[in-house]
């Protein structure tokens, strides 16, 4: 059974959370700010945190770096502000997360998930000669296995080999052609829209939100890309 | 007299008439001049026959009396009624034709040496004494010699070396003297003088020049009131005549625009010389030719006098049209050459302009300075070498006084540069800068103040936008997160009531709508007022029209569309951030997925025009639109009437302000069905 401490200054929000996480099985603990935070996560054993960043007293990023002093649990962050700078800083302090206010339950719960099964499965598993991984992404190139925070992923051939070759150097932007010619083995002649559309199906496959991927990025105008800066895990 | 003015006939037959007229106006005005050096204007005809013979034999007494000064000893005149007789200064005579005929008119004239004078300084080797020294030997020319030697000058002062005198130069004797006054030259003159005598013999038996005359004057005197009259009445309308000729000049057809016929373009000095010249060959061949003394020679001098005449009326006329285009100094050979001349010389200052202000400013200044003494040292030491320690005196005071100034105007240069930079915490230094210099200082230590207070204030305004639309947009999205949360669990109660379960579905329904409209209302606000951060990179615009493709593959064919991608086969480059032209090229795609006629192709072109690149979308509209490219853009306009497609309103708004923000250019077109985007971006390389 795995404790969640749910932190919003709005408490039709918390109770609403509270009733998805319960739902699905989770324990839930609640706070409506920040200080409430800190107390309850130094008495209790908790194995993630939900957090949003603007409550008044102490704020989500205030309470993260307090947090982050002498623990490891998983957060994410709820934002309402949507602002970039705010998730990369968030992103930057240590949160492993984040969800956009509206947000969809069926989303919140799905990277919840994630991040617990990565927390406490992956985290003590040494990774294997031949495996490459990202995000809770793993490919083991031995027994040619996609696995997503564990379980596993039925990957197409072409799909595969193209998570293979962006997993093989995280960060580095492949153009469309240039993958194109490292998978299928040929030039393209103008089917370089093809990569997309297999980018596009993994995505679908391994993020939660294909449209705002976390790992598998597309630099718009450039190619594709392993983004390792968001995943702390790899 | 408009119409006249335009008329070609009336132009001909006025410069014909202006010929007539200058004819009639030489013949009498000659005529005239000849009755009136006759007296026949004071004298009766009798008296007026005697001035024509007197004039007539006086101009042959000269011609005479120089034929033998050059050394002709034939009789002159000889088959003439005019007989002379040449005495020497002595009175001794020289030579006669004269055999003591009956004569009609007799007279005699002094003809004196014919000399050039020339005021000179003569430098005298012993002084007094010789005060007059002929060149050449005095016995070569007793007579000359003799009358110049007695002339003494008791007041001239003894030691002088030098004296101005008149040099002489004769042409009878080709010889020279220096006399020391007027006076002296005057006696000289008189002393060699000839004496000419001339005669006319009474009853005329030879049909000469003086017969000519006399019957001359007989035709002419009965006309001595007529001709002047006719001179002045010709002239006058012949001035008339010219004056009508410059006004109609240019005019055609009776319009009052003015016309400019072939010869008009020609250049104003080329066609001038080409007139002058004309006139010039023409008086030229005139005199060259020595036109005989007969009536032959006098038609031929005036139709060449006629000629030249028409030239230079040509010249007028063309002059008139050049003043009334007012193009009398554009069109000039000159006036183009001093132009281009003032063009290189232009260019050629800037080119040198250029080269010094790539010096340092220090070292350009001391070029100049420099080069500004050196020219002042080479005229001192040409002109007067006593100046020399002059000028290095006013160098050792001049040159610290401007380098000193140089030096503080480079600070003022260095500060001014610094403050424009963009560098506002710098302060110009005005420690040891005075007058002007120091204002001036001033002046831009306050400009960087005012910037200051500016970009404070900007900044201040620009973060309470950027701060406003955060805090509205949280405190709008956190009561939707409950309404959405809470009708989602809402529809996960076991209802047994069915309206229920359907009003609980409109509630999920709208309040999705409602996120999506909040979601890019948002979008917009940021987008329009600019508070979104824009971090520009290389973007090729080929790969990111496959992206976009791949990424749209699957909608498009659920929608029954068929993408036609069309791009150059070299790469375009453009700067922007990739991820708001991805939002770009999502809200346009989007926009037709949704409201493109199924089975319709899509064409999206990408191409290079120039340094621009240029991106199409171009689709088939479902619904009629009704509304311009340009309204479409506005917020909150939709294309379909209805409004019950899932979409904001916002966008194509949201994809212009987005398009704009990363400095492109967003426009659609309508026509009729077809549904056209354009964006256009600036390229790099």
């Amino acid at each position: 059974m795995y404790k969640v401490l749910i932190c919003d200054d709005e408490r039709d929000i918390v109770s609403a959370l509270k009733i998805y996480l319960e739902a699905e099985g989770y324990e839930t603990l609640c706070a409506y700010n920040g200080q409430e935070a800190l107390a309850l996560l130094a008495r209790e054993e908790v194995q993630l945190v939900l957090l949003d960043i603007m409550m008044p007293g102490l704020d989500g990023i205030a309470t993260l770096s307090r947090l982050r002093e002498d623990s490891n649990v998983p957060v994410i962050f709820l934002t309402a502000k949507g602002e970039d700078t705010d998730k990369i800083l968030g992103l930057n302090l240590g949160a492993d997360d984040y969800v956009t206010k509206p947000f969809n339950p069926v989303e919140l719960l799905a990277r919840v998930r994630s991040q617990l099964r990565r927390y406490t499965q992956l985290g003590a598993v040494p990774p294997k000669r031949n495996e490459l991984r990202a995000g809770g992404i793993c490919l083991d190139d031995e027994s040619k296995t996609v696995t997503l925070d564990g379980e596993p992923v039925s990957l197409t051939p072409t799909e595969y080999d193209i998570l293979r070759l962006l997993l093989q150097s995280p960060g580095r932007v492949f153009r469309p052609d240039a993958i194109y010619r490292a998978v299928w083995r040929e030039e393209p002649f103008g089917a370089e829209s093809t990569v997309a559309v297999h980018i596009r199906h993994l995505r679908e496959k391994l993020e939660i939100d294909p449209a705002n991927p976390r790992c598998i990025k597309a630099v718009w105008g450039q190619g594709y890309k392993i983004d390792t800066n968001d995943s702390k895990d790899s | 007299m408009k119409k006249l003015r335009g008329s070609f006939a009336a132009k001909l037959v006025a410069v014909i008439t202006l010929c007539v007229l200058v004819v009639i106006c030489v013949l009498a005005a000659v005529g005239t001049a000849y009755l009136s050096d006759s007296d026949a204007y004071s004298m009766d005809l009798k008296q007026a026959e005697e001035r024509a013979i007197e004039n007539q034999a006086i101009g042959w007494l000269y011609d005479a009396a120089e034929s033998y000064k050059e050394g002709n000893t034939q009789p002159q005149l000889t088959n003439t009624n005019f007989r002379y007789t040449l005495l020497s200064p002595e009175g001794e005579e020289l030579f006669s034709t004269y055999e003591g005929e009956k004569t009609r008119w007799e007279g005699s004239q002094q003809i004196q040496p014919r000399f050039y004078v020339e005021h000179i300084s003569v430098e005298y080797p012993e002084p007094a004494k010789a005060e007059v020294t002929p060149t050449p030997s005095p016995t070569e020319a007793p007579a000359e010699a003799e009358m110049a030697e007695p002339t003494p000058q008791p007041t001239l002062p003894p030691t002088t070396a030098t004296r101005n005198v008149l040099h002489v130069f004769c042409y009878d004797t080709n010889e020279e003297f220096n006399f020391l006054s007027d006076a002296d030259l005057i006696r000289w003159r008189n002393a060699n003088a000839l004496t000419a005598k001339g005669y006319v013999l009474a009853e005329l038996p030879v049909a000469d020049g003086i017969s000519q005359a006399i019957s001359r004057i007989d035709r002419l005197y009965g006309y001595r009131v007529l001709l002047p009259v006719a001179a002045g009445l010709s002239f006058v309308l012949g001035v008339l005549l010219f004056l009508f000729l410059l006004s109609a000049a240019g005019h055609r057809d009776s319009g009052e625009e003015i016309t400019e016929s072939f010869v008009d373009r020609i250049p104003l000095d080329l066609f001038t010389l080409l007139i002058a010249s004309g006139i010039c060959a023409i008086v030229a061949f005139g005199f060259g030719f020595g036109l005989p003394g007969n009536i032959v020679g006098y038609a031929l001098g005036m139709v060449l006098l006629l000629g030249a005449g028409l030239l230079f009326l040509l010249w007028c006329m063309s002059f008139a049209v050049r003043v009334k285009k007012k193009s009398l100094w554009q069109n000039c050979l000159l006036t183009r050459l001093w132009r281009w001349c003032g063009r290189v010389l232009r260019n050629g200052g800037h080119l040198l302009g250029r080269g010094l202000r790539a010096l340092p400013m220090l070292g350009r200044w001391v070029l100049i300075l420099g080069a500004f003494l050196l020219a002042e040292l080479l005229i001192l030491a040409i002109f007067n070498g006593e100046g020399v320690v002059l000028w290095v005196l006013h160098i050792l005071v001049l040159c610290p006084a401007v380098l000193f100034l140089i030096w503080s105007m480079r600070r003022l240069r260095l500060g001014a540069r610094e403050i424009a930079g963009g560098n506002l915490s710098y302060t110009v230094d005005t420690k040891y800068l005075f007058g002007e210099l120091k204002d001036h200082a001033e002046d831009l230590n306050h400009i960087r103040d005012g910037m200051n207070t500016a970009v404070e204030e900007r900044m201040k305004s620009e973060h309470f936008k950027s701060e406003l639309i955060t805090n509205v947009s949280h405190d709008i999205k956190t009561p939707l997160t409950s309404i959405i949360n809470y009708v989602d669990l809402l529809e996960k109660e076991e209802l047994d009531n069915e309206r229920a379960k359907e009003y609980v579905e409109v509630l999920s329904r709208q309040s999705a709508k409602l996120k999506k409209l909040i979601d890019d209302l948002i979008e917009a606000s940021k987008a329009s007022t600019g508070v979104l951060a824009v971090h520009p990179e290389r973007c090729e615009l080929g790969v990111l029209l496959d992206q976009c493709a791949g990424e749209y593959a699957e909608r498009f064919g659920k929608a029954g569309l068929e993408l036609v991608l069309l791009k150059p086969r070299e790469p375009v480059t453009i700067l922007a951030d990739g991820r708001h032209i991805w939002r770009t090229f999502d809200n346009l795609l989007g926009n037709i997925v949704k409201y493109a006629q199924p089975n319709t192709r899509v064409y999206w072109n990408l191409s290079r025009e120039g340094d621009k690149a240029i991106v199409i979308f171009r689709n088939i509209s479902r619904e009629q639109l009704n509304l311009s490219g340009e309204e479409l853009m506005e917020r909150f306009v939709r294309g379909d009437s209805s409004r019950n497609t899932d979409g904001s309103g916002l966008g194509l708004a949201i994809a212009r302000s987005l398009t704009q923000l990363q400095g492109g250019e967003m426009d659609i077109t309508v026509d009729g069905d077809l549904f056209k985007v354009t964006l256009r971006f600036d390229c790099i390389e």
